[in-house]
């Protein structure tokens, strides 16, 4: 399909299909607003989209970041209308159904962006990992701490991270995220990351916040960082078995 | 906000020693900074001076030389933002040769429009739209207090202005500030003018003509300190009378 994004019409029907998944979860993606000029505009130069399943976060980004090149979209960030087209395109995706075909979305800023809100703009789940993985534009795998997961469950190393600006576009800090956290060869977080206890993530970004006072931590490369953490992160600097 | 304790006797330089003015060129955005105001500081001649830029997940970092040589880039251009609205500037000092050691910094500074006064900069309760599902209003504490309009309500501009709304949402947010300055956080100080909270009490003290602040150990004190205040504020707002008479046009259709 070609490149749309939904205009004011047609966020207000895609937001009224979420209202109406509360009440009837098996309520049918109303997919004519994706391509009706009423609802939507194309975007030009005409770029294709395809249908796929994305493995994780990262694999979205990337794909969107090769869209919006071929679009010559450069600024797109706070694009509303764009974001939550793509989020109704790719709804099996961003909300899938489950054996029974029922949706059940989470908090509407997941699929609608909202993009002056500093707590909610990095929530959206397509807008969110894009802008990461933008902000690591020359090597967005030293992020893949917060796009490793699946797209409709970002979890709490994304929370974690993502809501704190000084910590998320911060390339040492996110290369040592990710290889405190991520097991090389799963690609997935290792066990014990994303709990509250010692040495996880949750901890991780309380002892950078009291860094970030003492040291510039945006001079540091990721090997000073791990070389002052406290002992407590010992056991997910070793590489996981 | 996140509270973070500042053990390194980190100098906190004062937003109103550094200033920044926004250059546009057809959409292409720049910017230059004067650092004069950082020789007001007892400073190593020898730190380094960085200038970043940042909003959301978008940063940039720019040097700007050392504090005895302040020596802008030449490419000033905030290439990775699309518009200048809620860009905000830091200005760290670091240590020469101890590791990345922060000296001095200062943060959240707004940029300055070519134009714009100084005392133009931030209002000290700014009004904004934005979705807030079923509420009318909210007050949002990144930074600095917002007032926040439901966007969604149309033209959040006027509502913001008109009697009935200010009769009723001003003092509720004057005390709910007030709470959070002088209860949660126990704030006392009134005197700097980087910290929104001295902003908040001292507004409080000057406008409602009240006296000192109970201590803070006095929480009841407090408790009827703000209430005296949002009382002189509203009556210095004409609160009542301005929600009489919207309310008797309301009541005459």
């Amino acid at each position: 399909m070609k490149l749309h994004r939904l205009n004011k019409t047609g966020i207000e029907l895609f937001s009224y299909f979420l209202d109406a998944l509360e009440n009837d979860p098996t309520q049918t993606l109303p997919k004519s607003i994706l391509e009706d000029s009423t609802t939507s505009e194309l975007i030009t130069p005409i770029v294709e989209v395809e249908q796929r399943i994305f493995d994780n976060r990262f694999n979205a980004a990337e794909y969107f970041d090769g869209v919006f090149s071929k679009a010559g979209l450069s600024v797109v960030d706070r694009d509303i209308g764009l974001w939550s087209w793509l989020t109704l395109f790719y709804l099996d995706e961003t909300c899938p159904p489950n054996k029974g075909k029922e949706r059940f979305p989470g908090h509407r800023a997941r699929y609608i962006p909202e993009v002056d809100n500093f707590r909610l703009y990095y929530r959206h789940l397509l807008a969110g990992p894009y802008r990461i993985y933008k902000a690591h534009r020359q090597n967005p795998q030293r992020a893949f701490a917060t796009l490793c997961q699946p797209i409709d469950k970002p979890g709490d190393i994304v929370e974690s991270f993502a809501s704190r600006q000084e910590l998320i576009t911060n390339p040492a800090i996110m290369e040592v995220a990710t290889q405190l956290y991520i097991d090389p060869k799963t690609k997935l977080p290792k066990r014990g990351a994303q709990t509250k206890n010692a040495g996880a993530a949750r901890r991780l970004v309380d002892i950078l916040n009291q860094f970030d006072v003492t040291w510039d931590l945006y001079a540091m490369l990721s090997k000073e960082i791990l070389e002052v953490l406290p002992e407590e992160f010992g056991k997910f600097k070793a590489p996981a078995i | 906000m996140i509270r973070r304790l500042n053990y390194t006797g980190r100098l906190r330089i004062q937003r109103k020693d550094v200033r920044v003015l926004l250059k546009e060129n057809e959409g292409a955005l720049s910017f230059d900074a004067n650092l004069n105001g950082l020789a007001d500081y007892d400073l190593p001649p020898d730190a380094s001076v960085f200038v970043e830029a940042y909003r959301q997940t978008v940063w940039m970092r720019f040097p700007f030389g050392r504090v005895d040589a302040i020596n802008p880039p030449a490419d000033r251009k905030l290439s990775e933002f699309d518009t200048p609205e809620d860009i905000l500037f830091r200005v760290k000092i670091t240590a020469n040769g101890d590791a990345h050691k922060l000296i001095a910094e200062a943060d959240r500074i707004p940029l300055v429009k070519l134009g714009e006064k100084e005392g133009e900069r931030t209002p000290l309760l700014p009004v904004k739209p934005q979705k807030l599902g079923d509420e009318i209003f909210r007050v949002d504490y990144e930074h600095h207090p917002k007032l926040l309009i439901n966007s969604e309500l149309g033209d959040w501009r006027s509502i913001a202005k008109s009697p009935s709304f200010v009769a009723i949402a001003y003092p509720t947010v004057l005390r709910e500030i007030l709470v959070r300055v002088l209860i949660v956080d126990k704030h006392d100080d009134d005197a700097n003018t980087d910290d929104w909270r001295s902003l908040w009490v001292r507004f409080a003290k000057l406008s409602t003509g009240l006296g000192d602040l109970p201590d803070q150990k006095d929480i009841d004190e407090r408790f009827i300190w703000i209430d005296s205040a949002v009382a002189a504020f509203s009556s210095r707002m004409q609160t009542k009378e301005r929600f009489s008479e919207f309310w008797k046009k309301e009541a005459a259709q």
